[in-house]
């Protein structure tokens, strides 16, 4: 009953409104509540399928090698901490420490490593003005040739050119450690870490390939849920990995500002039946709106194949499944530290993870489905999203992810309902002091 | 169990400022007073028996169930705070429902206590109306009836009239009265008038400290003999006011007929009935309590 009269609070509410407006918006943007122009269609040969990652050590290794020579010359690393791009400029001793890596994957001595980045670096002791364009190119052995400006004529011609090729007996779980190692030198978040290295592995898909892809999608997904996987990763990394903590941190604060806390807190009811009607209550009423567009969306490729059999529940399983946790997170840290703080920073926390986490998958290729990602991703590009077998692949790991934050979750709740239970006994004072010391910094912020 | 409030020792502090100094009070049914100037404790006294606060030491048992109880006090306790509000977007019968289902009242017990307190606080025909159109002695009266939801045996209601009108004032009162013939009903207030209107015993409260807890009766004995009236010309107040304790003066023609505090009155005075707000005035004279009007830095008229 007090599940149904907190819900019923919060869906009364404009920012309830607003919150089905951003997600219809949202999912609108990325067509994904109509997808009856996207129909998958069993490949013919002779077709371009598109390509896939494999890691394939062939063609990891001298593309990543070919990445990693040009920003060593130009001194000029590109990098992703925390999602966001970051140009890293190394200094002259872990410019040494890049050569020295250079020179274990290609043989060259270090010495001359160093002397032909300077080269290329045209002279410029901070390398800036190197340029990668022409000059180097990967021949069909596989071998990266960088040819000298023709002005330059006091270099004889064995001088003009140099060979740039991954040694010929580098194993690759070698090569591997040696780019952690640069990785590490990077400060972490480069392409060259052992995850990213896949990234290097782009290949066509053959049409076998492609034909198999399509079967498991049609046997394993039954169609319908490749396209709820898509909805899902749109609607879990634009909208239910952070909006629903502003109805979370509203819902906390309907309280204080209708100033009825004090009536509420003398109120006979247990800490943890308020805490938790007003948390599922909430996450109903996130889920409820997600949950119908869900199969608005997936209802529109109903009647586009014929005798297939489809999976009606597709939706509904990748709402509890994929978007709920994430959703669930959201709602429990918005409870939490706005009962803690009595002030609204829980969006700005749960912005700042959702932005950062959002950026992290910028550079997943797909299935990305690491376990500490709020949001998990499965979709790099066009039809994407029928990567059954990445899927398959990874679904231990997805699973194992969302059960995580379904349980961290929870004990986010179990705190949020300590911190309820001291407040009514007046044992909680650190929220005034979080509060001043809030408020201070803004007032410190109007200052400049 | 006893209806009866038995407070032993009870010391509170907020850092350093010791807001309750070994309170010590007997509270029996019907409606008892605390009455004290802004500031002197009683709404830390208030919330501490409301369950809001934790004490530092001493004892509080509230009809023979330890304040340590939390559970079970909540359950025979009914709270009006000093400030409070309602969802303003709810009607008056949603928060009724609302905080009954909080109380942990089934939907009939719900719905029957509902029609019953509305009645009793006249708001029935208002049931429908939303919280935010309510006048504030119309707020008042919905905010005792959801302290009754329960039923409880014993009711806190911190500095209730301040902000209403006379009438609404007088009603409240009336209200609260009739609502203390079966339970304990303790009524915070610096407003002595509403103290005189509604209760037998009382408690007088400064700067955390107990300094009278009794009867009316007893505090205005306490006060025979040394209240006293005149009539001053006005010029003549100023001087007056800084030699007497002044407990209430009105003014005819050129005249202003004042009422003072004093051992024994002078040739003009004449001894008077004490009332209440004078017992009370006296008891902060003499207690050191009482700031004149030039130590507050005041010369104007009271």
């Amino acid at each position: 009953m007090l599940f149904l009269r907190e819900m019923k609070k919060t869906i009364f509410n404009v920012s309830y409104v607003l919150f089905v407006v951003v997600l219809i918006v949202a999912l609108n943007s990325q067509e994904a509540l109509d997808f009856s122009g996207s129909k998958m269609i069993r490949p013919k040969e002779g077709e371009s399928y598109g390509v896939t990652h494999k890691e394939i050590p062939e063609i990891i290794m001298p593309k990543a090698l070919e990445k990693l020579w040009s920003e060593f010359c130009e001194n000029n690393y590109r990098t992703y901490p925390i999602g966001l791009i970051k140009h890293v400029k190394l200094n002259h001793n872990e410019q040494g420490q890049i050569a020295k890596i250079l020179s274990d994957i290609t043989g060259m001595d270090k010495a001359a490593v160093m002397e032909a980045q300077a080269e290329c670096s045209d002279g410029d002791e901070e390398g800036l003005a190197f340029h990668v364009g022409e000059d180097m190119v990967m021949n069909d052995n596989g071998e990266f040739v960088f040819s000298r400006p023709d002005n330059e004529t006091n270099h004889s011609p064995e001088e003009k050119n140099f060979r740039l090729t991954v040694r010929d007996d580098m194993d690759y779980s070698e090569f591997k450690a040696l780019m952690q190692r640069v990785d590490d030198i990077l400060g972490g978040g480069s392409d060259y870490d052992a995850e990213s290295l896949i990234g290097f592995g782009a290949v066509p898909l053959s049409y076998e390939e492609a034909l198999r892809s399509y079967e498991l999608a049609v046997k394993s997904d039954r169609i319908t849920g490749g396209y709820a996987r898509l909805f899902s990763d749109y609607a879990g990394a634009m909208v239910m990995c952070v909006f629903p903590v502003f109805l979370a941190v509203i819902m906390c604060m309907k309280d204080r500002r209708a100033r009825v806390e004090e009536l509420v807190y003398t109120k006979g009811i247990s800490a943890a039946r308020v805490i938790l009607s007003r948390y599922l209550a909430v996450i109903a009423a996130a889920m409820l709106p997600v949950m119908i567009l869900s199969y608005i969306s997936n209802a529109t490729v109903w009647g586009m194949y014929g005798e297939a059999r489809l999976d009606y529940l597709a939706p509904l399983k990748y709402d509890i499944g994929w978007i709920m946790p994430g959703a669930m997170m959201a709602v429990a840290l918005g409870m939490c530290l706005t009962e803690l703080t009595n002030t609204p920073i829980a969006a700005a926390v749960q912005g700042f993870w959702w932005l950062v986490d959002l950026n992290m998958g910028m550079r997943s290729v797909a299935a990305s489905y690491s376990l500490f990602r709020l949001a998990p991703r499965h979709n790099a590009g066009e039809s994407s999203y029928f990567r059954t077998q990445d899927f398959t692949d990874n679904y231990n790991r997805l699973a194992a992810n969302r059960l995580l934050f379904v349980l961290l979750s929870l004990l986010v709740v179990a705190m949020t309902i300590i911190i309820y239970e001291c407040k009514r006994k007046g044992k909680l004072n650190g929220n005034y002091k979080i509060r001043r010391a809030i408020s201070g910094l803004g007032n410190r912020k109007n200052k400049f | 169990m006893d209806d009866i409030i038995e407070i032993k020792n009870l010391n509170k502090f907020y850092g350093k400022k010791h807001a309750l100094q070994n309170v010590n009070l007997s509270i029996g049914q019907g409606m008892f007073g605390l009455l004290g100037k802004n500031g002197a404790g009683k709404t830390t006294l208030m919330k501490t028996l409301a369950t809001l606060l934790p004490k530092k030491d001493g004892e509080i048992i509230i009809c023979g169930i330890p304040i340590e109880n939390v559970k079970e006090i909540r359950k025979i306790i009914g709270y009006l705070p000093q400030e409070f509000s309602l969802y303003p977007s709810m009607s008056v019968g949603e928060v009724m429902n609302y905080l009954g289902i909080l109380c942990g009242l089934s939907a009939a017990e719900r719905k029957e206590r509902t029609e019953m307190l509305l009645q009793k606080v006249n708001l029935t025909e208002h049931r429908n109306k939303k919280v935010k159109t309510l006048s504030g002695g119309m707020k008042h009266r919905l905010g005792i009836a959801q302290a009754l939801l329960n039923n409880p045996r014993v009711l806190i209601v911190d500095e209730p009239t301040a902000g209403l009108d006379p009438e609404e004032r007088v009603r409240f009162r009336n209200s609260l009265s009739e609502i203390a013939q079966d339970r304990i009903v303790i009524l915070s207030t610096h407003i002595v008038g509403d103290i005189e209107a509604a209760c037998e015993d009382i408690a007088i409260l400064n700067e955390g400290k107990v300094l009278y807890n009794g009867t009316v009766e007893g505090l205005l004995c306490a006060a025979q003999g040394k209240v006293f009236a005149k009539a001053v010309e006005k010029a003549k107040l100023p001087q007056l006011k800084r030699e007497l304790m002044i407990t209430g003066m009105h003014t005819q023609g050129k005249e202003v007929h004042v009422r003072f505090l004093s051992e024994s009155g002078d040739d003009n005075a004449q001894a008077c009935e004490p009332n209440i707000e004078d017992a009370y005035m006296l008891y902060l004279r003499e207690s050191g309590a009482y700031m004149p009007l030039s130590d507050q830095g005041s010369g104007g008229e009271i």
